[in-house]
């Protein structure tokens, strides 16, 4: 068997997993991982369709029976229980809702099921029901709410639990973009209100940045990347990280002899290290206008194929004199001159702020 | 098509002892006769039994073999669907002599329970259809919220699945309850020296001709229109 990738961190975890995998016949949807949560984080597991996110998810929730390894929620193992018997609660894809069951009772069930008392129920649904901005709505029926509204009946059922950890799959990804904001701006005021450890997962990028203390990047079943949103934006560790989070110029070369060679630089610069085939990420916002006053370790030539206007920032396609193009944005300020299409000129970046992968 | 029903329904009213017409003034007297034949209780009774207990198990147990077969994939599903409808593609007059067969084989005197074991056969395909279409526009990610809200599999299925397709199920039982009254092929096999309403009937048939036989075909007819009716009023106003 292959030995288990260790990416577990000292502190308090609250769950602990360990040589924890799961396959599906030959199809390994989560590759043996030993990860910890910390008491309090607001994790996101960030990657493609398909990479195991959701294999993962159902794994802590007691949904999906690991193939390997151990899970542990507050020092207890919870390998062998089902989800009734873990203090987990799972906001589901497509939000689970009880047909049959008002609002109310839909965000009591739990509370019911673990035979709380009529007024303490009452109370704690009622609180639920108004930190998600659904008081009013108690008594509709699931069919006759929003898609928002039924997304905030989820999140409420399963925050009224008080779960150690609350497990959220892609629940905002059926919402439009506006909602979709509106959510994530309350899911992070409820987090730091009510405190907690979450677990999230999405698809997209913006959200897991906007959201997360820590994000686990994932692909084809690993968990290829973890840390800060700012870590892993400024320090991806390989070229899929790179592209996955944010956006990014990669420019392919050699390193020999201490010196990079790439076709699509015009210019030489020092690198230490081994000699082999590398790729150099730079981020279009690190990227400048060259100002003649300065030096800059990479500078080249080239010209303003597309400028497009974001508001805060402008994005622009540089193409360079032998036909690559690169990617820059420029923040905006009042004394910015903005170059226009077709414009001949010259960028440049410094080395300090640009990623050199060594190849994969 | 429906006038040999008319008939009867019309001759059970009827004081033409012959049932030809004129069918002559309007009557209950046959109906009285017919109560007055101790047959008819004997045989009432058992087609109470037997359509109840079929109603009643075929439900339970058609319920519990969709819920399995929901959770298999859609060509092994269909594959099994199709396996156990097989004793309604059969002609009844196999199907019988094969349970006869298998009851005699085994050494299982026959009486009522072989009845309503030998209904159970062929009612069964029809309750797994309807319960299985049900479940298939039932979002079961609902179950998983009631699991993962402390539910177990048993709490979870009377508190989230059954009250969603609980029409669904009254009408499954009902059709399976006419269509149980109704047999009389297999039961007249399989049920010994004993008798049902239809057997009765037939019974009655082969001795005299008198109006009671119409009377007692019409109950058997009303309780038959009686349950599909209320079965597929039930099952429509579902959707
Ligand atoms: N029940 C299952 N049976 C077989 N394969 C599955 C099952 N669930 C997931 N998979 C496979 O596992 C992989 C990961 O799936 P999933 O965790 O759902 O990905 P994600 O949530 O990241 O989109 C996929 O290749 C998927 O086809
Ligand atoms: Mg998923």
């Amino acid at each position: 068997m292959r030995e288990a990738k260790t990416s577990a961190t000292t502190g308090k975890a609250i769950v602990r997993m360990r040589g924890l995998s799961k396959s599906f016949g030959d199809n390994v949807a989560f590759h043996p991982h030993d990860l910890d949560i910390q008491e309090g984080e607001f994790l996101a597991l960030l990657g493609p369709s398909g990479c195991g996110k959701t294999t993962l998810l159902k794994m802590i929730g007691g949904f999906l029976a690991p193939t390997t390894g151990t899970i542990e929620i507050s020092g207890e193992d919870v390998t062998r229980y089902g989800p009734e018997k873990r203090r987990t609660n799972l906001v589901f894809q497509g939000y689970g809702l009880f047909p049959h069951m008002t609002v109310r009772q839909n965000v009591a069930y739990g509370l019911k099921l673990a035979q709380t008392p009529k007024k303490q129920m009452d109370e704690k649904t009622d609180r639920m029901l108004s930190l998600v901005h659904l008081d009013g709505y108690e008594n509709r029926m699931p069919q006759a709410l929003s898609g928002g509204q039924a997304q905030r009946v989820a999140l409420a059922r399963a925050l009224v639990m008080e779960p150690t950890v609350l497990l959220m799959d892609e629940c905002l990804s059926a919402l439009d973009l506006q909602l979709r904001k509106e959510m994530q701006d309350e899911l992070r005021t409820i987090h730091a209100a009510l405190g907690g450890t979450y677990v999230f997962v999405t698809h997209d990028q913006n959200e897991a940045m906007s959201l997360a203390t820590r994000i686990a990047v994932m692909k084809d079943g690993n968990i290829v990347q973890q840390g800060s949103a700012k870590d892993i934006y400024e320090n991806p560790a390989s070229r899929f990280v790179a592209g996955f989070v944010g956006e990014a110029n990669m420019i392919k070369g050699r390193r020999a002899g201490g010196q990079i060679h790439a076709p699509d630089l015009q210019c030489a610069v020092t690198s230490d290290g081994v000699d082999c085939d590398i790729t150099i990420v730079i981020r279009p916002d690190v990227i400048e206008f060259a100002n003649p006053e300065l030096q800059y370790d990479f500078a080249m030539l080239g010209t303003v194929q597309s400028k497009t206007y974001f508001g805060s920032h402008l994005s622009y396609d540089v193409d360079l004199d032998h036909g690559r193009t690169i990617k820059l944005t420029q923040t905006l300020s009042p004394a910015d001159s903005t170059p226009e299409v077709g414009q001949q000129l010259r960028i440049g970046w410094n080395a300090d702020r640009c990623k050199i992968l060594e190849a994969e | 098509m429906l006038s040999p029903l008319v008939l009867v329904v019309f001759f059970s009213f009827g004081s033409n002892q012959n049932a030809t017409f004129p069918v002559g003034a309007l009557t209950l007297d046959w109906y009285r006769v017919l109560f007055k034949n101790p047959e008819f209780w004997v045989g009432l009774k058992n087609s109470l039994v037997i359509t109840v207990s079929v109603g009643v198990l075929s439900t339970v147990i058609g319920t519990c073999a969709a819920m399995g077969i929901t959770k298999l994939k859609s060509t092994k599903a269909n594959t099994v669907i199709s396996a156990l409808s097989l004793p309604i593609m059969m002609p009844p007059l196999v199907l019988a002599l094969a349970l006869v067969s298998i009851y005699s084989g085994l050494g299982i005197r026959m009486g009522v329970h072989t009845v309503i074991m030998s209904h159970l056969v062929f009612t069964q395909p029809f309750v797994i259809v309807i319960v299985n279409a049900q479940l298939a526009n039932f979002n079961f990610a609902s179950v998983d919220s009631a699991r993962d809200l402390g539910a177990s599999p048993m709490r979870s299925f009377f508190d989230i699945v059954l009250p969603n397709i609980r029409p669904t199920i009254i009408g499954a039982a009902l059709i399976a309850m006419a269509i149980s009254l109704d047999d009389f092929i297999i039961t007249f096999f399989t049920i010994g020296n004993g008798m049902t309403l239809p057997t009765l009937i037939w019974g009655m048939m082969r001795t005299s001709l008198d109006p009671s036989i119409n009377a007692l075909g019409t109950l058997v007819l009303f309780a038959t229109i009686g349950f599909s009716a209320i079965a597929l009023r039930i099952t429509k106003y579902q959707s």
